[in-house]
């Protein structure tokens, strides 16, 4: 075992710490919660960092783990199933990606952005390109472009089985799990910040117990879903490696995005503080699935 | 990164199986029943040891020179999580071959480890570790039991208290203070449980019979050569003995087994088609999952010669969150199983998840350590 990053990951990671410095430096805000930074998707894309799952030095925890570092940032860009699914599933099909894991009428993440739409299903998986014209954008409540498929038959009529639709899902849990773990990361390293610098009661407010302890508690969570999605990716990994990661993941959403938004109090209701970019996006995550009272009883049936 | 065993310790991991189920009795569960402290596993323990030692497997981290076969620190951890998926049979003495041998083979003078080496590695002796008392529990540095020089001896006065296997303990690592205040001036003494002046008083608890005892010394004349380390020095080969001991047991290997149990009485007796049952029981084991990929992350850091850290409380925290989803999944769907013989490891298991929180540095010691060296929050 070796549960450290390597030289090699570390070197990527570095990449990716450059593109997503510049991606900061872009950062707007104070407006809407759905900005897409279309300059950082391109930026990733560009550096190769999404083409790691499938080079055999790196894999798809090394994928993992630049979902959980890009998702640690406040820009919002679709890196989950572009970095986790698409090397090794559908790497012919173009990019930004949206994933569609239930009905296909319904509001899914990234599709007013999306190139290609990645559909998961009890009869399988397959994928069909869209374009703007397939596409009802949809106010967003979350932390991301939402969209609906207009004529989803018509989209579904163009699709393209892939190989193995189990990895297909597989890599799809994990990913959600990486996101879940990096967006929860990236709020809890701001709070942290903010009750370092913030003074209360002539003291800051990291120094009181009752804070202190909470977020200690949040960290030992969020690492914990860091490794489980890191693990998950490894070459042994099974199936129940990636519901494990996803179902813990979205078991300690909520705990943790309360304890985030208290610390942040009514900084964190603004839209001038990045904190929504992080909650809003774990709001939405953990419903992916089925939420996490599904994805718990589906590692009971696989484990049982 | 690298998730997986090399063949070196999958075979060990099949060695130590193999070991297990040519040793561990039919009746060994109901043994367990009784809890870790008590008479019946204290004495199962001594001779299931004697034959982990001639196997090779009570320490084989420890150098081969003091019975050990220089085993790795990963084959050490493997060796734990074996034995703790069967309940831990080595009872009280996890402690000596984790911790107490390794700190006496550690600091310890040429006469000690020669009195005291042996009969550890020969799987013969159980020990006590001397340290809280009524006022020093979770501020371990506040200790008062004293131990005043007089000639070639100390004589030790104070008590401790909620002291694990001291009933039937042959050696007491203790702690007890020559002067100074706080982590300065505290000593470790190596002494015999029949030295008189020594009175041991079990506590009834809810933790199993024999577990906690209050332990009273009264002119207690130990020799001066009982000492282990210098005078007054004994933090620092406190932190070294706790370093063993705080990374956390691999407790989530018993959780994981009881829940495995669990779910096949709730199939027979058809709870199991409930949404709600297999929610909760898919909840407790991510909650192991997690505890375990954090302790293997701290396992992962000492095999590779780094320094403790903080994560050693991550994990901590984890392991103490999973220890309870477990044992409160029993309470809810199956608290009828906590009498009769069908999941005689239950009893036990929910003992030890309601210590896991406390021993070794209560929860809150782990939180406070994660909020101020791992969050780097400001102190007060």
């Amino acid at each position: 075992m070796f549960l450290d990053i390597s030289d090699d990951q570390d070197a990527l990671l570095t990449t990716v710490s450059a593109v997503l410095a510049r991606a900061k430096s872009r950062l707007v805000l104070g407006s809407g919660k759905a900005s897409f930074d279309l300059e950082l998707d391109a930026d990733l894309d560009k550096n190769g960092v999404l083409d790691a799952a499938s080079y055999p030095e790196f894999g798809v925890s090394t994928a993992a783990l630049i979902v959980h570092e890009v998702c640690r940032s406040a820009s919002i860009t679709e890196v989950g199933a572009s970095a986790v699914i698409r090397p090794l599933i559908c790497s012919d099909a173009p990019r930004p990606l949206a994933v569609l894991t239930g009905d296909p009428g319904q509001a899914v993440r990234f599709l007013p952005v999306a190139r290609a739409v990645l559909v998961l299903s009890e009869a399988g998986a397959s994928w069909f390109p869209v374009s703007p014209d397939d596409i009802e954008v949809v106010d967003s409540y979350f932390a991301y472009p939402m969209g609906r498929i207009h004529d989803p038959e018509r989209c579904l009529a163009r699709s393209r089985s892939v190989a193995d639709p189990m990895l297909a899902r597989r890599l799809a849990q994990l990913a959600v799990a990486a996101e879940i773990s990096g967006v929860l990361q990236g709020g809890l390293d701001a709070v942290v910040e903010h009750v370092t610098d913030r003074r209360q009661f002539g003291r800051p407010l990291g120094t009181f117990q009752s804070i202190q302890h909470r977020l200690a508690a949040c960290a030992s969570k969020i690492a914990a879903a860091k490794w489980l999605a890191f693990k998950a990716g490894s070459g042994s990994a099974t199936h129940a490696d990636a519901v494990t990661a996803l179902a813990y993941a979205q078991t300690v959403v909520d705990p943790i995005v309360y304890d985030l938004h208290q610390f942040l109090g009514a900084m964190g209701l603004t839209l001038e503080h990045p904190l929504y970019r992080w909650t809003y996006r774990a709001k939405l995550l953990k419903s992916e699935f089925g939420g996490a009272s599904r994805s718990n009883r589906e590692l009971a049936d696989l484990a049982w | 990164m690298n998730f997986e065993w090399s063949a070196r310790e999958q075979a060990f991991r099949d060695e130590i199986r193999s070991f297990l189920a040519r040793e561990l009795p039919p009746d060994w569960e109901k043994i367990a029943r009784h809890g870790p402290g008590s008479k019946q596993q204290t004495e199962f323990s001594r001779v299931f040891c004697t034959k982990l030692a001639e196997a090779g497997l009570l320490v084989p981290h420890w150098p081969k020179e003091h019975g050990g076969r220089g085993s790795s620190v990963w084959e050490h951890f493997i060796l734990g999580e074996e034995m703790w998926a069967v309940g831990e049979p080595r009872g009280p003495q996890y402690m000596n071959v984790n911790w107490i041998g390794p700190t006496i083979l550690r600091f310890g003078t040429a006469e000690q480890k020669a009195r005291y080496i042996p009969e550890i590695a020969a799987g013969n002796a159980v020990w006590c570790q001397g340290f809280s008392e009524p006022s020093a529990g979770s501020d371990l540095a506040s200790l008062r039991t004293r131990a005043d020089r007089d000639g070639d001896h100390f004589v030790i006065n104070g008590s401790k208290v909620w002291t694990s296997y001291a009933g039937l303990a042959q050696h007491c690592f203790l702690l007890a203070r020559t002067g100074g205040s706080r982590k300065d001036g505290i000593c470790i003494f190596l002494i015999p449980m029949q030295t008189p002046g020594i009175t041991v008083r079990p506590i009834p608890a809810l933790v199993g019979n024999g577990d906690l005892h209050e332990v009273f010394f009264q002119d207690v004349r130990v020799p001066v050569s009982s000492m282990l380390g210098e005078e007054g020095k004994a933090w620092s080969l406190i932190t070294y003995a706790l370093a063993n001991e705080r990374i956390g047991l691999p407790r989530y290997q018993l959780s994981t087994r009881v829940l495995g149990e669990m779910v096949e009485q709730l199939k027979a007796n058809g709870s199991w088609n409930d949404d709600i049952v297999r929610f909760r029981a898919g909840q407790a084991l991510a909650a192991s999952e997690a505890a375990r990929m954090l302790v293997y992350r701290v396992v992962d850091q000492r095999s590779r010669g780094l320094p403790p850290n903080a994560e050693s409380s991550l994990a901590r925290v984890a392991i103490v969150e999973a220890d309870h989803a477990v044992a409160n999944f029993a309470l809810d769907f199956l608290p009828e199983a906590f009498s009769g013989d069908v999941l005689p490891l239950l009893k036990p298991h929910h003992e030890r998840a309601i210590a896991a929180g406390i021993a070794s540095g209560a929860a809150e010691i782990q939180l406070g350590i994660v909020a101020s060296d791992y969050l780097n929050l400001p102190r007060s």
